[in-house]
């Protein structure tokens, strides 16, 4: 079955007045259909840019150095913009960090939600039933009463319901979660993370979550990317990074997180160093001046991406093809 | 342990409406109680984090003890001085000895001076000799070298910035600083540098902190004593040990389950609480949690829980306190 | 201590970013070299010609464009380019004069308004939104028409009627500054208020300011020529480019230069400054920058 995404090497620069930052390199990652696919990072990983480049929605300095991103056979990269605006909402669709900024504050939800179809042939009523549908999906109450109310008459929990309920309303083939719970409150990122998956069971699209929130990931995903400073170093399906981890950083990320911690521990543990300067990217592994189990070669040769078993890919000395 | 800080009975309204507004409108009560009747202490040395969810109050908590908000009832006591009803002048000298880290840490930093300008401010302020050396330590301290000194926040990452923010809370040396998310905007494999600074500076100054955060991951790790809020109200507080074993209000231990796992043999199939917190807006009767409660019966819709003790020394609002385990 | 000491995430770093960036926008280079051509005129005018203002040559009365007169001469026999030049004296000192003063009293009311109690606030604003219902050159007229022409009530007329403008901005971006983070941390170590103002606020208000100010210059020239135009500004004989304009008026059938020389200067300075303006703007404040 072809994968409703998949990216092959993909290296983008952004321009700045001094040397370009190399911000993605050699980016490989797909998603099969019908799966959720997280991709976790820490800040400067490029998981976002990742999300830009899928949408189509990098910055005016951003400049694709090489690689593919395919949307199921078509090349995202290679279409025009007419193409894209029937692509964007109606095949990918897009659920953000902050639900207070992303529905227009002057029109009430039901009003955007029936806009949305607009390419539907459908009587305003079938489509209003449709918003209904949706709504009670995603668990707002009384939903025909209230598809007539305004954003802010809807509580920060309520909105992200609505901006999923949005997002899936064209029936998507791809979903993808930008940090959904970063804004939320714990008890909220738990009816949150519930939601997903009670919509996973009807929907029958992919999702792809993009967080940093080791949690997050773990109660969500099937599949996992973990990227490092524009890099992927690994990915797996999810039981393998939680417990078989392979690359030191997924094994130090997964280290560092306080909530695996079991042990009351009076030094939490950190990764000393810094990302490095993409702007001048390293020779070598990407990951060696912060790495505690790095080798002779891992400062001047790159690791390739080697695959230790059929899903599970490492780009790390420390392993050999096969 | 001694006290250093003792809070007793606070409450801090903010106005909802203008009077005018309030008559026109026939609101009896234009105010919204952000901390309603809360007691709480600090030892010396101690780690107390305070947590809850948007709206909890508890932002309005510390910034109520450092002076920023101020309070309507109740007192603060701080190392014996009543803090509430202090003029501006009065609370100067107070504040050689609380200091406050704040949630953004790139934010509350002045954009345009330079990092050592900030961080001997407020020697600057409060009328004591700029010592060089002196700034030059509280830099080493906290792992930022000299060239640093010229910079500008907007020139530091996030960790740094946080770095800039500790050091500038250390400068006049204080008994007890108040660190509102200190790992807010933080990637984990750096908030643990943050936080192992912070604790060994206590153990090398003694400095007591006052943590308020809603990552109940890291307060297990760093907090001694923890305290619950909801809706401004304190609901549960006790050695951070215990509250984790076994949580004795009901809201604690919904807080407690929602934390995402990082372990997917760990999922679990429902979420452990339904709805949101409740605007202050209104306030629900009773026991304020009881429309979320799992475990309410008749009393909690009407009548509102004291604070009582339980036999660990734990402290709790609830007619019908979780049993153990 | 454990953590080791990091390197800074920009170590190179142009020092003057936003002059270089400036340079690169090519109005806001055309608009500065005319300001400084205006400037460089008034400054030098003694040296770049050999008439004087107002001496009066009936020899040379309406005389056309020529080697002798550049700009001609006007019904005086007045050499009309010197007459521009020292005109352009007047303009710049009125617009140096009541923008500079107008900011200082913005700036002062608009932090005070801003970061001072709250009756203070109310209160100023009722002052603010009194002044400002004046139309400008109404207000000028009755003025000027009571106590007589002359620059200095010019200058003290859009000192008033400017101050609430710039006031009601500084005071906007006070209030949003004074909940920010740095500004509580900056209360919370025990800074008094006129550190605050001073160190705090003042830096993170004035860029903008100045900008908008550069862009009023245009304004308060026009201001001053058409009161001078209209004999309410400048007393006779001085020379100010509304006093060239209306000498020029009288006679535009004969001698158009006249008013092609009154009016270009007043047409220059506007585009000069706005496009200077403009150019700050976009270089200094991002978020108004139109998106390419």
């Amino acid at each position: 079955m072809t994968p409703v995404l998949s990216i092959k090497n993909l290296s983008i620069d952004f321009l700045t007045p001094g040397r370009p930052v190399h911000a993605l390199r050699e980016v490989n990652l797909s998603v099969p259909q019908n799966r959720i696919v997280g991709i976790v990072g820490e800040s400067g990983s490029g998981k976002s840019t990742v999300v830009s480049a899928v949408m189509r929605l990098l910055a005016n300095n951003a400049e694709v150095r090489s690689g593919e991103i395919k949307f199921e056979d078509r090349d995202i990269l290679a279409m025009r913009e007419s193409e894209l605006r029937a692509l964007r909402g109606e095949e990918i669709a897009m659920v953000f960090q902050d639900p207070m900024t992303a529905q227009t504050p002057v029109l009430s939800i039901g009003q955007q939600m029936v806009d949305i179809q607009y390419r539907r042939s459908l009587s305003i009523k079938e489509k209003r039933q449709k918003v209904i549908d949706m709504l009670t999906r995603v668990g707002i109450p009384d939903p025909s009463d209230r598809m007539d109310q305004y954003p802010h008459q809807f509580s920060g929990g309520m909105r992200q319901r609505i901006s999923i309920a949005m997002a899936l309303m064209m029936n998507p083939k791809l979903l993808i979660a930008d940090e959904p719970t970063t804004a939320l409150d714990v008890t909220l990122e738990a009816q949150i993370i519930h939601l997903f998956r009670e919509l996973k069971k009807s929907f029958d699209g992919s999702i792809v979550v993009v967080s940093h929130n080791l949690g997050l990931i773990a109660e969500l995903c099937d599949e996992v990317v973990v990227m490092y400073a524009g890099e992927v170093v690994e990915r797996a399906a999810v039981d393998d990074i939680f417990y078989r981890a392979v690359h030191p950083y997924t094994q130090a990320l997964l280290d560092c997180d306080p909530a695996r911690l079991d042990e009351l521990s009076q030094t939490l543990p950190t990764i000393p160093g810094d990302v490095p300067d993409l702007q001048d990217v390293p020779e070598g592994c990407i990951f060696a001046s912060r790495c505690d189990q790095k080798l002779q070669q891992c400062a001047s040769n790159r690791p390739p991406a080697a695959t230790i078993t059929q899903a599970h890919d490492v780009r790390c000395h420390l392993v050999k093809d096969g | 342990m001694a006290d250093l800080l003792n809070i007793t009975g606070l409450g801090v309204r903010f106005r909802a409406l203008s009077s005018l507004a309030a008559m026109l409108q026939n609101v009896s009560d234009p105010w919204l109680d952000a901390v309603l009747d809360v007691s709480l202490s600090v030892g010396v040395g101690e780690t107390v984090a305070l947590v809850g969810e948007s709206g909890s109050g508890k932002t309005t908590l510390g910034r109520s003890v450092m002076g920023l908000v101020r309070p309507q009832k109740g007192s603060i006591q701080f190392g014996g001085t009543e803090l509430c009803g202090l003029s501006e002048a009065a609370y100067k000298p107070v504040r050689r000895n609380i200091a406050m880290m704040f949630q953004d840490p790139v934010a509350s930093l002045s954009r345009r001076r330079s990092i050592k300008a900030q961080i001997s401010e407020p020697f600057k302020v409060h009328g004591v000799p700029v010592d060089d050396d002196e700034t030059a330590r509280l830099m080493e301290l906290v792992g930022l070298n000299h060239s640093f000194n010229n910079r500008f926040p907007h020139e530091l990452s996030g960790g740094q910035a946080r770095r800039v923010g500790v050091a500038r809370a250390l400068t006049l040396s204080p008994k007890l600083i108040i660190a509102d998310e200190p790992t807010a905007g933080l990637d984990v494999s750096v908030q643990g540098e943050i936080l192992n600074l912070m604790r060994d500076l206590q153990k090398q100054l003694g400095i007591s902190y006052l943590i308020v955060t809603h990552n109940l991951p890291v307060v297990r790790h760093i907090s001694d004593r923890i305290a619950v809020m909801y809706l401004g109200r304190l609901l549960e507080q006790g050695d951070t040990r215990s509250i984790f074993k076994s949580p004795a209000h009901p809201y604690t231990r919904v807080l407690l389950d929602a934390v995402p796992q990082p372990d997917p043999a760990k999922r679990r199939e429902l979420a452990s609480i339904e709805g949101e917190v409740p605007s202050l807006r209104d306030r629900p009767a009773g026991c304020e949690f009881h429309p979320r409660c799992a475990f309410r019966q008749e009393r909690c819709l009407s009548e509102s829980p004291e604070s009582r003790p339980l036999a660990d020394g734990r402290i709790v609002r609830c007619h019908f306190p979780l049993e153990a385990g | 201590m454990s953590a080791p000491a990091s390197k800074p995430v920009r170590s190179t770093q142009p020092r003057f970013p936003g002059l270089r960036q400036f340079f690169r926008e090519p109005l806001g280079v055309f608009g500065l070299a005319i300001v400084v051509i205006l400037v460089l005129g008034a400054v030098f005018a003694p040296y770049l010609t050999d008439y004087a203002p107002n001496a009066l040559d009936i020899k040379s009365r309406l005389a056309k464009p020529s080697s002798e007169h550049w700009l001609g001469a006007d019904h005086l026999g007045r050499d009309t380019f010197t007459r521009v030049l020292y005109g352009g004296r007047v303009a710049l000192k009125v617009a140096a004069w009541s923008i500079s003063l107008a900011l200082l009293g913005g700036l002062l009311l608009g932090m005070l308004a801003g970061y001072g109690p709250r009756w203070l606030d109310n209160l100023l604003i009722l002052v603010f939104d009194a002044v400002r219902s004046f139309p400008t050159i109404m207000f000028a007229l009755a003025i000027i028409t009571l106590t007589g022409p002359s620059i200095n009530m010019v200058i003290m007329v859009i000192v008033i009627t400017s101050i609430p403008v710039y006031a009601r901005i500084v005071r906007t971006q006070t209030m949003a500054l004074r909940e920010s983070e740095f500004v509580l941390a900056a209360r919370s170590v025990g800074t008094g208020w006129f550190r605050m103002l001073y160190l705090h606020i003042l830096p993170n208000v004035i860029g903008p300011l100045l900008i908008l100010a550069s862009m009023d210059i245009p304004v308060v020239v026009t201001i001053e020529s058409g009161l001078s135009f209209l004999g309410l500004g400048v007393r006779p004989p001085t020379a100010s480019w509304g006093t060239v304009l209306a000498d020029g008026y009288a006679y535009v059938r004969n001698t158009p230069w006249l008013l092609v020389a009154g009016g270009v200067p007043l047409i220059l300075t506007t585009l000069g400054f706005t496009f200077m303006g403009e150019a700050l703007r976009d270089v200094f404040d991002p978020t108004l920058k139109k998106r390419d």
